[in-house]
C-alpha cells in the first residue's frame, strides 16, 4: 500500500474552510462551557469551603457525581437521555425550538463536567489560603462574605490561576467529544476530510499542529495574566 | 575467527530455512499480498456494521451475520480453498461510515461485508466486488409527516451518516436546490432512526432499503415511521477490499459469480429479506444473471 | 422509550459484561504500559542528558496539548496508511493510551521524584551506587511511594477515557452499550445503566485511595 501525499489538501479550497470552520466550533464550544465551568465551579469550590454542613455536602455530591461518570457518556446523557425524560412540551422546545441543539448540548455537557474539576481547585486554593487568614478575617470584624470577597478569594484566586490555565486547556481538548454527538469542531471536521479526500494524515496533521497552536496561545496568555495579578512577595514567580 | 564463521553458517542455515520455509508459508497465495497475509495470519479479517439489519449487525447472540456477511462468507470459503486452510480463522472488526475505506485501505481489513455504495471516487481508494444490492436514497420520516419528497423538508433537519453516500448527494442537492436543510450527523442506522423516532430531527436520509426494513422492523410502536421520496442516488453494494491485488479481487469476483450462477444469492436474499416481506426487485435479480460472469 | 424487560437485561448482559472485561484489560494494560514509560520520561527529564531531556519534555509537552480522541484516531486510522502495517484496534487503542498517559503520568512522577530530598540521592551514589541504580533503588520506590494515590486517581480518569475507543469501534463497556442501546432502540434505560455501573466503580475506586492516602498519612 503506497500512500499518495498530498499537502495541499489541507491548506486548499474547501477543506481549508472546514479547517477553519471547525476551529471555530471548537473555540465556540470551549469557550462558552468555560464560562459555565468557571462560574459555577468556583461557586461550588466555594461551597465545598463554607461553614455550613449543608452547603459542603451539596457541594461534594456534584463534584462525586459529575467526576466519576466518563464525559462521553454524560454527553449522551445530555443529548439522548434528558430530553426523555422531561415534560414533552420541554422536550419538543430542546428537541427542535432551540437553534443549535448539538452545539447547546455539548457545551452544557462540557460546561458541567468541567466544573466539578474546577470546583476542586477552588477549593483546594481557598483551603491553601489557610485557616489563620479566615480566622483573623472574622476576628476584625469581617462578616463571612467580606471575608471570602475581601480576603480568601483574591488570594486563592492567584493560586488557582495555574491549575486554571490546565482546566482551560483540558476545555479546548475535551471539546473533541462533541464530534460524537454530531458537531463538526476541529477534530470532527478533519475526519470529514479524511473521508472524502482520503487524505487523512495531512487533515490530521493540519488539526493537530492546530492544536498545539491553542494550547501554546493560552500557556502564553496565562504567564502574562499570572505576571500582572501577582502580588509582590507573596508569590514569587520569575 | 571461529566466532565468524559461526555465524556465517548459522545466518546461512536461517537464510537455507527461510527459502524452503517461504513457499510452504505463502502456498496457494501466490503474488497476492492479501492472499499471503491471510496466510501468514491463518485469519481473515472481515468487516462488519454494528446495527445494519438485515445486511451486516451484531445479532442479539452476539454473532455477526446478514445478507452481506452470507455473501462473504463465499469469499472465505474461496480463499479456504485455495490456501489449503480449512480451519482458516474468521476476525471481525466493527466499521461504520467514517471510518470503513480508511480501514480497507491500510489494511486493517481483508474485504468488508456492509452496506457500501460503489462509487468511481472510492474506487480510486480501493476495490470493489460485483454488485450484490441496489438501492437509493431516501427520507424515513414519521408516520405523521406530510412531505412526500425530500424538497418538502426544506428548512428542516435532516439526519445523515456522516462520510455516507447519502451525505454526500442530500449536500449537493441542498446547494443546487437551495433547500436550506440542516444536516445532522448520525453514527449508525440505528441512531438515525431514533433521532427520527425521538423528533429530533424531520428525517433520516439514507439507503432506502434499510430504512425501508427499520421502518418494517424496528420502528416503535408499529407504524409509527415511513420512508417517503423517489431515489436521490443509484446506490449499488459491493464488498470492498485493498486495492492494486489483481489475485485476490479475481478470487473474489469468481467466488460471486459462482455464487450468483448457482442462485445461491437468490436464497441468500430470500433467507434475510423474506421474514421481512421484502421480494427481490426485478434489477437485482437482472444484476445477478449480467454479472455470473462465465468460467 | 423507558421500560426495560429482564428478559433483555439477561439477553444482552454476556455482550454488556464481555465489554466491561476489555475495558478493565485496557485499563491495566495501559497503566502498566503508561507507568513504565512515565518514570523512563520523568527520569530522563530530571537526570538525563541536556538533549535527552528535552526530548523528553517536548514529548510531554506535545502530547498534553492534543485531544485523545485525536491520538486514538491517529493510531488506528492513519499509522497503518504510513508504515503499511495495519495493527488492531485493541493494539492500537492500547498504544494510543500507553503513550498519551505516558506523558500525565510523568508529570505526576516527576513530582514524585522532586519530592525525594536532594540528600537521598547524594547519599546513594556515595555509597557507590550507579545514577541509574542510585534512582532504581533509592529514589524511585520513595517516589512512587509518595505518589501511589495520585496515580491511581489519574488512573480512574484513564478508565473513564477507555471510554473514547468508542470512536474506534473497539467493543469496550461504553461501545457495547451503545451498540445494544441502539439495536434494542431503549437509548434512555440503557445510557442511565452504563452511567451508573460507571460511577459506582468509579466513585469505589476514589473513596479507596481516599482510604489509602488517609492510611499513608497516619503510618
Amino acid at each position: 500500500m503506497i500512500y499518495h501525499w498530498d499537502w495541499s489538501v489541507p491548506i486548499s479550497a474547501p477543506y481549508l474552510g472546514w479547517l477553519m470552520s471547525g476551529l471555530a466550533w471548537t473555540l465556540l464550544v470551549a469557550g462558552a462551557a468555560w464560562v459555565i465551568a468557571f462560574v459555577l465551579g468556583a461557586a461550588i469550590g466555594i461551597l465545598r469551603t463554607l461553614p455550613h454542613r449543608g452547603a459542603r455536602m451539596i457541594g461534594a455530591v456534584y463534584v462525586t457525581v459529575f467526576r466519576s461518570v466518563p464525559l462521553l457518556l454524560q454527553l449522551f446523557l445530555w443529548y439522548f437521555v434528558v430530553p426523555e425524560l422531561l415534560p414533552a412540551s420541554v422536550a419538543h422546545w430542546i428537541k427542535r425550538d432551540l437553534p443549535l441543539p448539538e452545539y447547546w448540548t455539548s457545551v452544557i455537557g462540557l460546561g458541567l463536567f468541567t466544573a466539578a474539576r474546577i470546583a476542586e481547585q477552588f477549593r483546594a486554593g481557598i483551603q491553601a489560603v489557610g485557616r489563620g487568614q479566615s480566622m483573623a478575617a472574622a476576628a476584625s470584624g469581617l462578616t463571612l462574605l467580606q471575608s471570602y470577597r475581601y480576603v480568601l478569594l483574591p488570594v486563592a484566586a492567584r493560586y488557582v490561576l495555574p491549575p486554571l490555565t490546565s482546566e482551560f486547556l483540558n476545555v479546548v481538548k475535551n471539546s473533541s467529544l462533541a464530534l460524537t454527538i454530531g458537531l463538526l469542531e476541529l477534530t470532527g471536521q478533519s475526519r470529514q476530510i479524511e473521508g472524502v479526500t482520503f487524505h487523512g494524515i495531512e487533515a490530521f496533521t493540519a488539526a493537530t499542529l492546530i492544536y498545539v497552536a491553542l494550547t501554546l496561545t493560552a500557556i502564553a496568555a496565562m504567564r502574562a495574566i499570572e505576571r500582572v495579578v501577582a502580588i509582590p512577595g507573596l508569590m514569587a514567580r520569575v | 575467527m571461529p566466532g565468524s564463521s559461526f555465524f556465517c553458517r548459522a545466518g546461512l542455515g536461517l537464510l537455507l530455512a527461510a527459502t524452503l520455509a517461504a513457499p510452504a508459508m505463502a502456498l496457494g497465495a501466490g503474488e497476492s499480498p492479501i492472499l499471503k497475509r491471510i496466510a501468514e495470519r491463518n485469519a481473515i479479517t472481515i468487516g462488519h456494521r454494528e446495527a445494519s439489519a438485515p445486511y451486516s449487525f451484531i445479532s442479539r447472540e452476539q454473532r455477526v451475520e446478514g445478507y452481506s456477511i452470507d455473501l462473504c462468507m463465499k469469499v472465505v470459503d474461496a480463499v479456504k480453498a485455495r490456501l489449503e486452510k480449512p480451519d482458516l480463522q474468521i476476525k471481525y472488526v466493527p466499521i461504520n461510515t467514517t471510518n470503513r475505506i480508511a480501514l480497507v485501505a491500510n489494511g486493517t481489513i481483508d474485504i468488508e461485508c456492509g452496506t457500501t455504495t460503489n462509487t468511481l471516487a472510492r474506487q480510486e481508494q480501493v476495490e470493489f466486488s460485483p454488485i450484490f444490492y441496489i438501492t437509493g436514497t431516501q427520507v424515513l420520516v414519521s408516520a405523521a409527516n406530510s412531505a412526500k419528497e425530500v424538497e418538502d423538508l426544506k428548512g428542516k433537519r435532516v439526519a445523515v451518516l456522516q462520510g455516507s453516500s447519502n451525505e454526500q448527494s442530500l449536500r449537493a442537492l441542498n446547494d443546487s436546490e437551495k433547500l436550506g436543510i440542516e444536516l445532522v450527523y448520525a453514527k449508525d442506522l440505528g441512531e438515525g432512526a431514533l433521532l427520527v423516532a425521538s423528533d429530533r430531527v424531520d428525517g433520516f436520509a439514507a439507503d432506502g432499503g434499510q430504512i425501508k426494513v427499520f421502518a418494517a422492523t424496528k420502528a416503535q410502536p408499529k407504524g409509527s415511521l415511513k420512508v417517503i421520496g423517489r431515489l436521490l442516488t443509484y446506490d449499488p453494494y459491493s464488498a470492498m477490499m485493498q486495492r492494486g491485488d489483481l489475485d485476490f479481487s479475481l478470487l473474489v469476483k469468481r467466488a460471486f459469480a459462482e455464487t450468483f450462477r448457482s442462485s445461491e444469492a437468490e436464497k441468500l436474499y430470500e433467507k434475510w429479506f423474506g421474514p421481512l416481506g421484502i421480494t427481490i426487485e426485478p434489477e437485482l435479480k437482472t444484476a445477478f444473471v449480467i454479472q455470473a460472469i462465465p468460467r | 422509550m423507558g421500560g426495560i424487560d429482564l428478559d433483555l437485561i439477561a439477553a444482552t448482559a454476556p455482550f454488556l459484561w464481555d465489554g466491561l472485561c476489555t475495558s478493565f484489560q485496557l485499563l491495566l494494560l495501559a497503566m502498566a504500559g503508561g507507568i513504565s514509560l512515565g518514570a523512563i520520561l520523568a527520569v530522563v527529564r530530571i537526570a538525563g542528558p541536556k538533549p535527552l531531556a528535552a526530548l523528553a519534555a517536548t514529548y510531554v509537552n506535545g502530547l498534553r496539548s492534543i485531544p485523545l480522541i485525536m491520538v486514538i484516531l491517529w493510531f488506528y486510522l492513519l499509522m497503518p496508511l504510513a508504515t503499511g502495517r495495519p495493527i488492531g484496534a485493541f493494539t492500537s487503542a492500547l498504544v494510543a493510551f500507553t503513550i498519551f498517559e505516558a506523558a500525565y503520568y510523568s508529570e505526576i512522577i516527576r513530582a514524585g521524584i522532586q519530592s525525594v530530598s536532594k540528600q537521598q540521592l547524594a547519599a546513594a551514589t556515595a555509597s557507590g551506587l550507579s545514577q541509574l541504580q542510585a534512582y532504581r533503588f533509592v529514589v524511585l520506590p520513595q517516589a512512587f511511594r509518595k505518589m501511589t494515590p495520585i496515580l491511581l486517581s489519574q488512573s480512574i480518569a484513564l478508565f473513564q477515557d477507555t471510554s473514547l475507543v468508542y470512536v474506534v469501534g473497539l467493543r469496550d463497556f461504553m461501545t457495547a452499550v451503545s451498540v445494544t442501546a441502539n439495536r434494542e432502540g431503549h437509548l434512555v434505560a440503557f445510557y442511565l445503566f452504563a452511567a451508573l455501573v460507571y460511577f459506582v466503580l468509579c466513585c469505589t475506586g476514589a473513596q479507596s485511595v481516599q482510604l489509602l492516602k488517609k492510611s499513608m498519612v497516619s503510618q
